[in-house]
């Protein structure tokens, strides 16, 4: 008696959670793009802007890319790839030289869900690990 | 407008990005192209955004500009209801002139094109090159009206509550006059009914009523 109890417990309780699972799972996926920071470092050369550009995708996202041939100053990371090899958010770093100093930007893109960070999320944090830029 | 030195190195280094990266099957689901700058020896900040809003509006909906310069716009809806491609063009006023970059994103496989092409359309539109032709973004299936008995779409009552009905939309969600939500799914005249639990349910061959597992429910027309 008390095993049918249990058992019919149980099988309910899984029930429940298997559909509060799957009615949760159905959200969309959605592009999310965000037009992130301007910044303007005066005195510094732009060869401070690349390294730091470096350093903020590897640490945000764990890889850095600088796209072209030389110091172009166009910084790419992906985010980390899921078990199928496919990545949902990416962070993108323009240095370029002014006369004194240089003007960095930072420009996202996110897949939400999966990824759980949004466009504006993975920027806030390339900003942050990006610093001063001194 | 004729292109200076500057300006064909910074468009050779860009194409050369590129090329570099084209090569690569783009497998991520998001897919951002990134490397594409222009430089211009003349012309103010405004003149930047006139040609980057323009640029942006010959592939995308119209661009809408976040600060001054900076210009942000997205495709129309694609399949799931969502753009799946955008792009931004960012100028900087420069003491002669002005440098722009150029940076997409497309969402895979649900958009047809890839970010660089995206990229390269909206470069050369703005600069001067060649323009290929994007394919069209494959527009949201529409939700069946009236009573379509091909799928679940739509609402149905509970014989054994007729107050209760059940709201099912096309992505498989479920929805009651409560605001419990669950799923659904229909393999031939199987329905997969994911309510307080899974229940098996069979759709009857005009496709009008569920019964099963407790169930008997009638679509509403």
């Amino acid at each position: 008696m008390f095993r049918r109890f249990a058992f019919r417990t149980l099988s309910a309780a899984a029930g429940l959670a298997l559909g509060l699972t799957l009615s949760t799972a159905a959200a969309p996926a959605a592009l999310d793009v965000n037009v992130g920071a301007q910044k303007v470092v005066n005195g510094v050369p732009v060869a401070k802007c690349n390294a730091s550009a470096k350093s903020a995708l590897t640490s945000v996202l764990g890889n850095a890319l600088e796209i072209g041939t030389g110091d172009t100053g166009e910084w790419k990371g992906t985010a980390s790839p899921d078990s199928s090899g496919n990545s949902f958010g990416a962070g993108a770093i323009h240095c370029y030289p002014l006369d004194d100093g240089y003007v960095v930007t930072f420009t996202c893109a996110a897949q939400v869900p999966p990824n759980a960070d949004t466009a504006s999320a993975i920027c806030d944090k390339l900003t942050a690990a990006f610093g001063s830029g001194r | 407008m004729n292109a200076g030195p500057r300006q064909k190195a910074a468009i050779l280094a860009a194409a050369f990005g590129l090329a570099v990266v084209w090569g690569a099957p783009a497998h991520a689901a998001v897919d951002l192209s990134v490397g594409i700058r222009h430089v211009s020896d003349t012309g103010s900040l405004s003149d930047c955004s006139a040609k980057a809003r323009e640029s942006l509006g010959a592939f995308l909906a119209p661009a809408t500009e976040s600060h001054p310069g900076e210009w942000l716009a997205v495709s129309k809806n694609g399949i799931a209801g969502t753009p799946t491609a955008a792009a931004t063009v960012r100028c900087y006023g420069l003491s002669k002139g002005y440098v722009v970059t150029f940076t997409c994103a497309v969402q895979l496989p649900d958009n047809p094109y890839t970010a660089d092409a995206l990229c390269l359309d909206v470069a050369h539109t703005f600069y001067g090159g060649a323009v290929s032709v994007l394919p069209p973004i494959p527009t949201p299936t529409p939700i069946p009206t009236g009573c379509s008995t091909v799928n679940l779409v739509g609402t149905w009552v509970d014989d054994n509550k007729p107050g209760l009905t059940f709201t099912m939309d096309l992505t498989g969600n479920v929805t009651d006059s409560d605001g419990v939500s669950g799923n659904w799914g229909l393999r031939g005249n199987t329905v997969t009914l994911t309510y307080y639990g899974n229940h098996t349910l069979t759709l009857s061959a005009d496709g009008k009523h569920m019964r099963g597992d407790g169930y008997s429910l009638t679509r509403k027309c």
